[in-house]
């Protein structure tokens, strides 16, 4: 009981603020940079990706426990990944289509682009080539989706402000948004001090 | 405002041209921000590099291709069911890709790309590129604009790559060249960002540059046709001032 809490609590604190999906890793970057400014349409976007990555952690978990040993798992891993993540993006659509249609007029927009995405897709391939436990790859799952909630924060702040300033026409828009990101992820380097694992 | 337009597409030579855009005026990863990850974090050496742009050609351009011809055949899948067919095809194409790059480059390279080898699957070329082409149902306008798409973010990787490569520990392709100065922080994530942006706002600015240069020429152009055309008609007509 013990060991299943603290799996759970360490993996989820070491993904919102260590292995950051956006700023330690950079996943999901090129859909940041053209999230919409305003505070409704972003956080629907980001709970969603909490949703979606807990879930498929989840299942992902349960699918790579019995193909853990086998001699070509990392071609095999890819694809099973990807079938078990379009099968919660096919069900979420029908059920929610036939059952609650209040959400699905809200998310019908954001649901394909939050469901096939770089930080989804990327927690579940690092949670299974580190053998971890069941619990953990939870926490690690809504650590992970926090975190990516977080970083639209503040990158979709930050974007705000830079809209203010004066950048030179060569840096405006993208180029300037990746500086910022760099910059964070230097900060983020402070607390690490070497190169995650790949 | 009219006058400029006019001129632009005034010969057509940008639309006709406009399937190899994808090398440089909206390369994916330096102009039009597509696909970042890999470049910023994995594009470590140019071995990675190379390796990472040789599966992204191999799986996206059958995508594409594919995805424009099924929908000139199959009208009745209904839409949503489009990204995950196209994911199916991309991860199903993975499998030649890492047979091939453990051919060329030794096998441990699987192990240097990591995750962002099968991230590559994810691609946003495809969804942005899959939509365009169905319209107007030519698969090899498709095919020839995703290649074009995905030889611009190789040779963008290979510039990104060899550039943090030699700042980064001072060889290339592992040979060794300068091994006195060098800044380990190139290797890391934040370095990779931060070389990214600048390299973005470098072709932003080339492509302001091209763009102003075409426009002078094609105002030259269309300035001298209608000079040798008023000539052709004053001689015609008889009109012997010349």
């Amino acid at each position: 009981m013990v060991k299943m809490l603290a799996d759970f609590f360490t993996l989820m604190v070491t993904a919102i603020f260590v292995e950051n999906a956006v700023l330690s890793r950079g996943l999901g970057m090129s859909r940041m940079i053209r999230l919409p400014l305003n505070s409704k349409d972003r956080t629907r976007f980001s709970v969603l990706v909490l949703i979606i990555t807990t879930i498929s952690s989840v299942l992902c978990w349960w699918i790579h426990h019995f193909i853990r040993e086998s001699e070509y798992i990392y071609l095999i891993r890819p694809i099973l990944f990807i079938v078990c993540i379009s099968v919660i993006y096919i069900s979420i659509w029908i059920i929610c289509k036939k059952y609650i249609p209040k959400i699905f007029e809200v998310i019908k927009k954001d649901l394909a682009v939050a469901t096939f995405n770089c930080a989804v897709f990327g927690t579940v391939l690092i949670g299974a080539q580190t053998g971890i436990s069941f619990w953990g790859m939870l926490g690690f799952g809504i650590g992970s989706g926090i975190g990516y909630l977080l970083a639209v924060l503040l990158v979709c702040q930050v974007r705000r402000r830079l809209q203010l300033c004066d950048v030179p026409k060569a840096f405006d828009g993208f180029p300037i948004t990746l500086v910022y990101i760099g910059l964070l992820s230097l900060a983020l380097y402070g607390l690490i001090g070497h190169q995650l694992p790949m | 405002m009219e006058k400029r337009k006019k001129v632009i597409t005034a010969l057509g030579l940008r639309k006709n041209l406009a399937v190899f855009n994808g090398i440089f005026f909206k390369n994916p990863v330096l102009v039009t921000g597509l696909v970042i990850a890999p470049a910023a974090v994995a594009a470590n050496s140019l071995k990675a590099a190379l390796a990472l742009a040789i599966v992204a050609i191999i799986v996206t351009v059958p995508t594409v291709t594919i995805a424009s011809v099924l929908s000139r055949y199959f009208k009745n899948i209904p839409e949503f069911l489009n990204p995950v067919i196209y994911v199916l095809i991309s991860a199903f194409l993975l499998i030649p890709s890492f047979f091939l790059i453990r051919a060329i480059f030794n096998p441990s390279i699987i192990n240097t790309i990591g995750i962002y080898g099968p991230l590559l699957a994810f691609n946003s070329m495809i969804f942005s590129r899959a939509k365009k082409y169905p319209l107007k149902k030519h698969p090899a306008k498709a095919a020839l604009d995703s290649l074009s798409y995905s030889l611009g973010f190789g040779l963008s990787m290979c510039i990104v790559g060899s550039i943090r490569e030699i700042l980064g520990a001072g060889t290339i392709w592992g040979v060794v060249i300068n091994p006195n100065v060098t800044f380990f922080g190139f290797l890391m994530p934040f370095g990779g960002c931060i070389t990214v942006a600048f390299l973005a706002a470098f072709a932003r600015q080339a492509v302001i540059i091209i763009n102003r240069i075409l426009r002078r020429v094609m105002i030259m152009y269309r300035w001298l046709k209608r000079k040798h055309n008023r000539k052709k008609e004053a001689v015609w007509k008889g009109n012997g001032a010349f």
